[in-house]
């Protein structure tokens, strides 16, 4: 199976596990599908990587809970329990690494949530930008939400300072710069205006040190 | 350092993790397969394995047989996964070179 296919596998188990539309696609398979599904018109994604990355929308849906985990591991996917944190790696047959996220709520304490989708799930700040920002694209016949172009790009203009690996700052800069042209200038100030002090400081850094044309600001 | 290599070298670490996680699966599942005898009339099943260049079977009762068999089928899908990992790990180390 390619990438792609074994991509679209995995989420037809969450389709069919009821999972779908509670989860947006984040990450690398965001940018993808912003091509793919005409999102971005002449847009050409950078690479994609194995991991496919899912934002939890709402820790308490869906109302009748979901054990994701077992779905994964009932399909044939390999679950990998951390012996000191929370964390669980899920990795598909096809190789895929498959991570859910959720955003952090407040000056939260609890590192991780506990989801009904049987997800304990790892809560990081300034996620919710990408959920509270999301279209809905038609992918392979599944209806699939992904954070809106402009929510993303300024998202990874705002958590680029704080990336402790230089090549994935140096990578996720590229991812910026490739989409920034294809972008709705109206929508990120829009967006832009919204953000915290913090974000916009990291916002105008990122696009100051690279001499980016931003008439956003 | 170009983007691909680092690109690459973190699908080198995450297949080089996926393995190890597949490996540590594959090490709780029983190996050999399941052979079926008639006798008498009635059928009975036997978990046939080498060990120590020996072939050993043990009888399975007719209520353990399915769960077994499920878990010998998994052991061998990831044998399958970790055969195509270690494609892609050489492939990716000629590359990283």
């Amino acid at each position: 199976m390619t990438q792609a296919e074994e991509f679209s596998w995995l989420l037809n188990l969450l389709k069919n596990a009821g999972a779908t539309p509670h989860v947006i696609v984040i990450g690398s398979w965001a940018e993808y599908l912003y091509a793919k599904c005409n999102v971005l018109e002449n847009y050409q994604a950078n690479l994609r990587t194995l991991d496919t990355d899912f934002l939890i929308k709402n820790m308490r849906l869906p109302r009748e809970k979901i054990n994701l985990l077992s779905v994964l591991s009932d399909a044939g996917c390999t679950i990998e329990h951390s012996m000191i944190t929370d964390a669980v790696r899920i990795y598909t047959p096809g190789l895929l690494e498959v991570e859910f996220l959720i955003a952090q709520k407040g000056a939260a304490t609890e590192n991780w949530l506990d989801t009904n989708l049987g997800i304990k799930a790892p809560a990081l700040q300034h996620l919710s930008i990408l959920r509270d920002n999301t279209i809905t694209v038609n992918y392979m016949g599944l209806d699939i939400s992904i954070p809106e172009p402009e929510a993303y790009v300024l998202h990874k203009m705002a958590i680029n300072h704080s990336r402790k690996k230089p090549e994935k700052k140096e990578k996720d800069a590229e991812s910026v710069i490739n989409i920034l042209p294809h972008l709705n200038s109206e929508r990120l100030k829009s967006l832009y205006n919204v953000m915290t002090k913090k974000e916009k400081r990291h916002i105008k850094d990122f696009i100051d040190e690279r001499n980016l044309n931003a008439d956003f600001l | 350092m170009s983007v691909l290599d680092d690109v690459l070298r973190e699908e080198h670490d995450r297949l080089m993790s996926m393995r190890s996680a597949m490996s540590g699966e594959i090490a709780g599942l029983p190996q050999g397969y399941i052979s079926r005898k008639r006798i008498s009339g009635r059928e009975y099943c036997y978990l046939q394995r080498r060990i120590e260049g020996r072939v050993v079977s043990s009888y399975v009762k007719h209520n353990d047989v399915s769960a077994l068999e499920k878990q010998i089928l998994r052991r061998r899908q990831l044998k399958s996964s970790i055969r195509e990992i270690d494609e892609n790990l050489r492939k990716l180390r000629r590359v990283l070179k």
